[in-house]
């Protein structure tokens, strides 16, 4: 330990010159943090490929806009009629639907810096307390806030003209409600975030998330008006039912958030001072407690918490072979042999780089339950519905075609990114003497494959619960389906050479998918089924059915030749972003 | 005899900035040839265009006589490689990882499957058969890199920073092999920082430094060379220079590195 003892000491200029942090240091490390996440921001469009992201962008925001136009204008106009009409009480619908379009927002519109994670302003000096501003304050103005916020604004408003002595409680009410949700959504986004650091999880998160899904477009089916066909149900049909649960969940809601925010309002207007401002407690108790759950989970990232998967058990000694031995049988024989090449590498007329591929691709599906799910779950809704929408006259033989559109379009973006999953392993693609070309055949291989299954089985489910489909709506369906997975499987293939996204299964909040690739696959979506929906509509009014059958197969042939032609090409396309897909899916 | 690695006038550039410049190498069969230089000097940029990951701006390559431009493929299947990044599949297990790597350089099932539970013992990961590649810590995915890289018993092996995060256990196992490899004739083009390793494994050292190959040689005649620039320093004529004396010499003068004592007075 001489060395040690013999280590030259802190000289005292030194240690006298470490002065306290100062709030100017403090706003510099907040400034140093917008900075970076501006660049961070411009740069992600001055990359190859960025142009078309910003265009997807530009295009994108106005389509959210409006999507976003009508829930914020709405609330103003609902607030306003709920208080000149004398039915305040209803502003809880009001305050529900607002935390509704904040989660609804939140889950589907992700933030942009997609490769910025807060985390790793770790290693810097901040204190906790400044390390939670900066969480706090970096995410405000994402899409959700903004748009929840704004339609809170606008319920003010609406209560405001209706009735101006409202307005400062509101004011003060809805924004505290605004700082609840902003927390909630906050706090529900790590703990599921930590919740999917685990593959178990990840797992039976992916269950919920489906059963949940799954209720919503079943209640959405059956107490949709809009969707009853004018079979038999009448709007009002299903009233007492949801005054039932209505009233039954009313209980509980009004000691939740919405309900406590509209209950303040509520009791102001009605004098009742004392509930009011208890209302507005419970509503503060629990902004503070989703802070302090939120501030719990970043102190323990603030402590270095590990979400890795990783399991730390060290693999046991075991015997050690003969190092020589071993390692004499693996080097190769001599510099002018080539590696021996096994004798039955055509399977099915595919050569061994293809079958390994598929049964790689197989084996990653086999993990993957949200693939699974998202092939499981258009089943279960087409045995739940098929029957109903097949009494309806005006689908009839068409639920076959409308089934397998829905069911196979659905999925169809996962061919945008198909090496996203792949994430390092794309190097060994680059490095071994494999042709691109032999891996998306393999990938794209398992994605027919699916779809074939998933036609057979939808054929064999509206066979049972509806009616057997017409030879020749089920040939063009086969003939249109084929059209549609080719070209989605070419157009998929070339976006995911051309614009790579490492698709982080530990992130809830992140888009796995490119900007630009998302709406090409939306576009795709929205042409095959027009193009479908076109030509059926189009022969049935000539009373030419059966010429869709020709139509389809002209198709399927033009998307073949397509295909064939992208994927003779991939090799060359890949190595032209060989660095961009290196950089994309091999980071950390 | 075709030597193992020729680059004649390699250069690439990455907008105004030149990252490697008229890079000329030859790595004769069987050597063991360690390529070095300090951070940022193009080490990566030039494992990278040989091992086909990056397109030189300029310059030729060629590996056992095929030109790696032309014929990317059949060069393809004379390397391995541990890249940077490791190329594995996360969601695989090991065994499934070698067998699809087996079958990717063409291998039969029944060799892939010899080999690959082989060099699982080899690498005392035949205990971890059910684990997935994920869940391996940074050793342990590293040996599998490497076991990966030489399945199919190629000719020529490109290792970016073998040892980086490796035990001194696994560490042993690597060199034992990578020395076995040499025996039998395969040649090794390796990067790494750590010099005590290169010095004792390696016969033959490329210096690189900003973009420029600015030594080549055994190491002895490195060693020679540096010696008679020093020529007037007895105790470096008259003991062994080791090769990271030989490195701060050669890569300190060319970039004129200054003692550290007249820099960064604030640190104490």
């Amino acid at each position: 330990m001489a060395g040690l003892t013999q280590f030259p000491a802190q000289p005292l200029e030194i240690l006298q010159s470490l002065r306290p942090w100062t709030a100017a240091q403090s706003r510099a490390q907040f400034a140093a943090l917008a900075r970076l996440r501006w660049c961070i921001f411009r740069n992600a469009f001055r990359r190859k490929g960025g142009g078309g992201e910003l265009a997807a962008r530009i295009i994108f925001l106005p389509i959210l806009g409006i999507f976003a136009f009508g829930p914020i204008v709405g609330a103003g106009f609902a607030a306003h009629m709920f208080v000149t009409s004398g039915r305040i009480f209803m502003l809880e619908f009001l305050t529900w639907g607002a935390s509704a379009l904040w989660l609804v927002v939140l889950l589907n519109v992700s933030p942009p810096g997609l490769s910025f994670d807060l985390n790793s302003i770790l290693r810097f000096p901040l204190s906790f307390p400044r390390y939670l501003a900066a969480r706090v304050f970096f995410g405000l103005l994402s899409a959700s806030n903004v748009i929840g916020t704004l339609s809170l604004i606008s319920a003010l408003v609406g209560i405001s003209v209706a009735r101006p002595s409202l307005a400062p409680w509101s004011a003060f009410v809805l924004a505290v409600f605004a700082l609840t949700n902003i927390f909630f959504v906050r706090m529900m986004l790590v703990w599921v975030e930590r919740w999917l650091s685990t593959r178990r999880a990840r797992e039976i998160f992916t269950a919920f998330f489906l059963f949940v899904s799954l209720g919503f477009q079943y209640i959405n089916f059956n107490f949709n008006p809009g969707l009853q066909g004018g079979r038999h149900h009448h709007a009002s049909s299903h009233l007492p039912l949801l005054r039932s649960i209505f009233h039954h969940i009313q209980p509980i809601a009004g000691f939740l958030p919405p309900g406590l925010a509209a209950s303040s309002i509520v009791n102001i207007d009605q004098n009742h001072i004392f509930t009011a401002v208890a209302s507005l407690l419970g509503l503060i108790a629990f902004t503070a407690i989703f802070f302090i759950v939120y501030s719990w989970r970043m102190l323990k990232e603030f402590r270095g918490e590990n979400l890795s998967e990783t399991t730390q058990s060290n693999p046991p000694a075991g015997n050690r072979p003969g190092f020589a031995a071993v390692a004499t049988r693996v080097a190769p024989a001599s510099p002018s042999s080539s590696p021996p090449i096994s004798r039955e590498a055509w399977v099915f007329g595919l050569n061994s780089s293809v079958i390994a591929c598929f049964q790689k691709e197989f084996l990653y599906l086999r993990r993957n339950l949200n693939q699974l799910y998202g092939f499981v779950a258009p089943l279960i809704m087409v045995f739940f519905f098929a029957a109903r929408i097949s009494a309806n006259e005006r689908f009839g033989d068409l639920v076959f075609p409308i089934a397998v559109a829905y069911s196979v379009l659905g999925v169809s973006t996962l061919a945008y990114n198909s090496l996203g999953m792949d994430g390092t392993g794309v190097q060994f693609y680059l490095l071994s003497p494999t042709r691109l070309r032999d891996v998306f055949l393999a990938k794209n291989l398992l994605t027919f494959l699916l779809a074939f299954v998933e036609l057979v089985l939808i054929y064999g489910v509206i066979c049972f619960v509806a009616r057997v489909p017409s030879l020749v709506i089920t040939v063009a369906t086969i003939c249109w389906l084929i059209c549609s997975t080719l070209l989605n499987g070419a157009i998929g293939n070339l976006r995911s050479v051309i614009s790579p996204r490492k698709v982080d299964l530990l992130r809830a909040s992140r888009k796995q998918i490119s900007q630009l690739s998302a709406l090409i696959a939306l576009g795709m979506i929205v042409c095959c089924a027009g193009i479908g929906a076109g030509v059926v509509a189009l022969t049935i009014y000539f009373n030419r059915s059966w010429l869709m059958v020709p139509v389809f197969v002209a198709l399927a042939i033009v998307s073949f030749t397509v295909y064939l032609q992208v994927l003779g090409r991939i090799d060359t396309i890949a190595l032209e972003h060989r660095e961009e897909i290196s950089e994309e899916l091999c980071k950390a | 005899m075709t030597p193992a690695v020729v680059t004649t006038n390699l250069t690439r550039r990455f907008g105004e900035f030149t990252a490697v410049q008229d890079v000329n190498l030859t790595v004769a069969p069987g050597q063991f040839f360690g390529f070095l230089g300090p951070n940022g000097a193009g080490k990566s940029t030039t494992i990278k265009m040989l091992t086909g990951l990056l397109a030189p701006t300029s310059g030729s390559i060629q590996i056992l006589g095929l030109d790696a431009l032309a014929d990317p493929i059949e060069v393809k299947r004379q390397i391995g490689v541990v890249p940077e990044g490791l190329a594995l599949f996360g969601r695989l297990t090991a065994p499934e990882y070698l067998h699809f790597v087996g079958r990717m350089y063409g291998l039969g099932a029944a060799t892939t499957a010899a080999r690959t539970s082989e060099l699982l013992e080899f690498m005392s990961l035949a205990n971890e058969t059910k684990k997935l590649i994920t869940d391996f810590s940074h050793g342990m995915q590293k040996k599998l890199a490497l076991a990966a890289a030489v399945i199919h018993g190629p000719k020529v092996l490109f290792l970016d920073e073998p040892f980086e995060g490796v035990d001194a256990i696994a560490s042993g196992t690597l060199k034992v092999m990578l020395q076995g490899m040499i025996v039998r004739g395969a040649t090794i083009f390796l990067t790494s920082h750590v010099l005590e390793i290169v010095e004792r494994l390696c016969s033959h050292i490329a210096i690189i430094d900003r973009g420029h190959l600015i030594a080549n040689g055994s190491l002895e005649e490195l060693r020679e060379g540096v010696q008679a620039r020093t020529g007037g320093d007895q105790a470096a004529t008259t003991r062994k220079l080791t090769l990271e004396e030989i490195f701060l010499n050669i890569v300190g003068s060319e970039t004129g590195l200054r003692p550290p004592e007249q820099e960064l007075s604030w640190l104490g």
